[in-house]
């Protein structure tokens, strides 16, 4: 009789969500499923609303990451503008995306991962959080407390609040920004780079007691989709379109991102409210793809600041191709941290940085406008078309949790496999079920533009659909 | 002298629904030496009287009482504790339906230790509880302030960018109240 395990709530992600591991007769897991269960529907109830208002609006799907939303949404609208903003504007928009790269990236990987990776994935559940991390590395939860704050900071210091804020705008932002608040962030920035390399050395000491988690988790070919710039570096705000595969050999590149729908499909589940895109080239489902911090390196043939370009090369050295294990997100979001830090004292040091000249102004001059940016967690694509009166008339935002769901749920499938046997879930299964996902560091309130609680579920069921057992945390 | 409630409520929602941006710089990893007290009032502003929090919080900093320092924010998340650990009083600020809280209530707040919970509870993430905050605050720094919470009856949380006028008026009196606490003036109120 085939059976199905249920994880329901998965924990320690944002958003709600649960899993289903299939069990055939033998009692051996047969497949796994990633069901994100929140739906919102952003899309829909945007139409008839003036194109201006898109940013703001957009930017509350998510808490963790508005500042991509507000990113991709300007910029479509600066496609309908038909404008090209000033360069301080550029500038200032990607000063304040590295801030939140960082914060979004501090939060995923020290109080989310990293006590399972300090703590053991078999750490008692009772401590295997931020505050046991704290009790056991403080040196360590401090450095994340610091980070986390450090990023957040700089988005309140440029943007005037933390969480939702509205200074970036179609044609450039609010508002440029004082001496003061330049000088504040860059006496912070070398402490942040301390923290950065010293994060990198602690995580490089202990992948070695991972290797089996490293073998399973989402360890399989699939290709890698991001922007990069045009001479193939990494790139967080703009460019264009690289696909990669588990070679590390150029699939395509330099595709144009409006022309997205060309080359990403989406395809429906009946049991899941999350779209499953893929590569149409490749059809669904071979068309699988990864993206975030692991495929943008992976399609990156350099940083372009020195620390981080040091430790890509010694990311490099994982595999002679590309770097396949879902695991080493972590270690890609800890490089990508490296680097934001090193690019925001760049751009902070540009002389025109405190240029009054921050904001283009039009009216609507194209009735279609697509903006792309690479949100912490991949790439994030917001669409719109418009009518004569600058109101929305059609919306399609892709997401960057979204674009992952194919792999997530290979993923679990594989570590399942290694790690799920008979009909009861034990507690080292269940998290490291959970910590594949949790390497991606999904957003699901983003992926479905969705309004849920924070929990996971896990289900084991049989062929009849019976649940045998089930963890809801 | 206190100030009135009402200049600071409209100039927050009106500032919220019009969209500018408030260039507001702020020091928040390294307070004054001078800020004794801390005021945190969170929820969302777009849920209507969920936002009674952080409106407590912005009158708070408009009444500028010496020493203490007001965040209103939309979520208690874990770099709050860079900020709580250097203060010797916190005071936390939250919407509380008024099924459950009739009326403004002032409560001692002390760390969650962790002890014999069930391993099935998610513990701090993205979000914490006050109760977190103060123990992870203990654990970093070695310091747990004096803590308060202060509940806010709401009578809505339905979407909406306003109060409702009971929520208003209950904002007004924890405004009145808070002010009180952080000047050591503690009637009614009991020691943590």
């Amino acid at each position: 009789m085939r059976k199905i395990i249920t994880i329901d709530p998965v924990t320690r992600i944002e958003g709600h969500s649960k899993i289903t591991i299939h069990l055939n007769d033998n009692g051996d897991v047969e497949d796994a499923r990633f069901h994100v269960t929140q739906f919102r529907g952003f899309e829909k109830f945007t139409e008839g609303r003036p194109y201006y208002e898109m940013p703001a609006i957009t930017a509350r799907i998510c808490g963790i990451c508005p500042i991509s939303h507000l990113l991709a949404s300007a910029k479509a609208c600066d496609e309908l503008l038909a404008v090209r903003i000033p360069p301080a504007a550029e500038r200032l928009r990607r000063i304040l995306h590295m801030g939140q790269t960082i914060q979004s990236h501090a939060l995923s990987f020290f109080h989310l991962s990293a006590p399972d990776l300090l703590l053991g994935m078999d750490a008692d559940p009772a401590k295997r959080h931020i505050l046991g991390l704290a009790e056991a590395h403080p040196d360590i939860a401090r450095d994340g407390v610091w980070l986390r704050m450090f990023g957040q900071q700089v988005i309140e210091w440029m943007a005037g609040r933390r969480v939702h804020p509205a200074w970036i705008v179609p044609g450039g932002v609010g508002s440029p920004i004082s001496e003061e608040v330049r000088d504040r962030i860059l006496e912070m920035i070398p402490r942040g780079l301390d923290i950065a390399e010293r994060t990198l050395d602690i995580f490089r000491g202990v992948i070695d007691q991972f290797q089996r988690e490293i073998d399973v988790f989402a360890n399989f070919p699939s290709l890698f989709l991001g922007l990069t710039t045009r001479d193939g570096g990494l790139e967080l705000y703009d460019g264009n379109i690289r696909i990669t595969d588990e070679t590390g050999g150029i699939v395509a590149d330099q595709l144009d991102p409006s022309e997205y729908r060309a080359y990403v499909g989406e395809a429906v589940e009946p049991w899941s409210y999350l779209k499953m895109p893929y590569y149409i080239p490749r059809g669904y489902p071979d068309g699988i793809y990864r993206v975030g911090p692991l495929a943008r390196l992976n399609n990156a043939g350099h940083c372009g600041t020195p620390r981080a370009d040091q430790a890509l090369e010694d990311f490099r050295k994982l595999s002679d191709g590309a770097v396949l294990s879902s695991f080493h997100y972590h270690y890609a979001r800890l490089i990508e941290i490296l680097f934001a830090l090193e690019r925001m004292e760049e751009l902070l040091s540009h002389p025109d940085i405190l240029s009054d000249r921050v904001r283009a102004f039009a009216e609507p001059n194209l009735g279609e406008g697509v903006g792309i940016a690479e949100a912490p967690r991949g790439t994030l694509i917001h669409h719109y078309r418009v009518n004569d009166e600058g109101l929305i008339t059609w919306a399609n935002l892709v997401i960057a949790t979204g674009h992952n769901n194919l792999a997530m749920n290979r993923g679990i499938t594989q570590a399942a496999k290694e790690f799920v046997h008979g009909t009861s879930i034990q507690e080292g299964a269940l998290n490291r079920v959970e910590a594949v996902i949790r390497c991606y560091d999904p957003c699901l309130s983003c992926s479905t533009h969705a309004l849920g609680k924070m929990d996971i579920q896990l289900q084991l069921m049989d062929r009849e659909g019976n649940i045998l057992d089930e963890k809801v945390r | 002298m206190k100030k009135s409630g009402d200049k600071w409520i409209t100039a927050h929602i009106t500032a919220d629904q019009d969209g500018s941006a408030v260039f507001n710089p702020r020091e928040y990893g390294a307070a004054g030496e001078d800020v004794q007290s801390l005021v945190i009032g969170w929820g969302n502003d777009l849920l209507s009287d969920d936002g009674a929090g952080r409106c407590v919080a912005l009158g708070i900093r408009e009444c500028g009482i010496p020493g203490v320092e007001s965040l209103d924010v939309h979520q208690l998340t874990p770099e709050l504790v860079d900020r709580i650990r250097c203060v010797s009083r916190v005071v936390f600020v939250d919407a509380k339906p008024s099924y459950q809280c009739p009326g403004v209530s002032i409560q001692p707040v002390y760390s969650e230790k962790h002890e014999g919970e069930s391993s099935m509870l998610p513990p701090i993430g993205h979000v914490g509880s006050p109760e977190e905050l103060l123990r992870l605050a203990g654990l970093l720094y070695g310091t747990e302030p004096e803590a308060w919470l202060v509940a806010v009856p709401a009578e809505t949380f339905e979407p909406g960018g306003r109060l409702s006028d009971t929520t208003l008026s209950a904002v007004r009196e924890a405004v009145n109240k808070i002010q009180a606490l952080v000047s050591n003036e503690r009637s009614g109120v009991n020691e943590p």
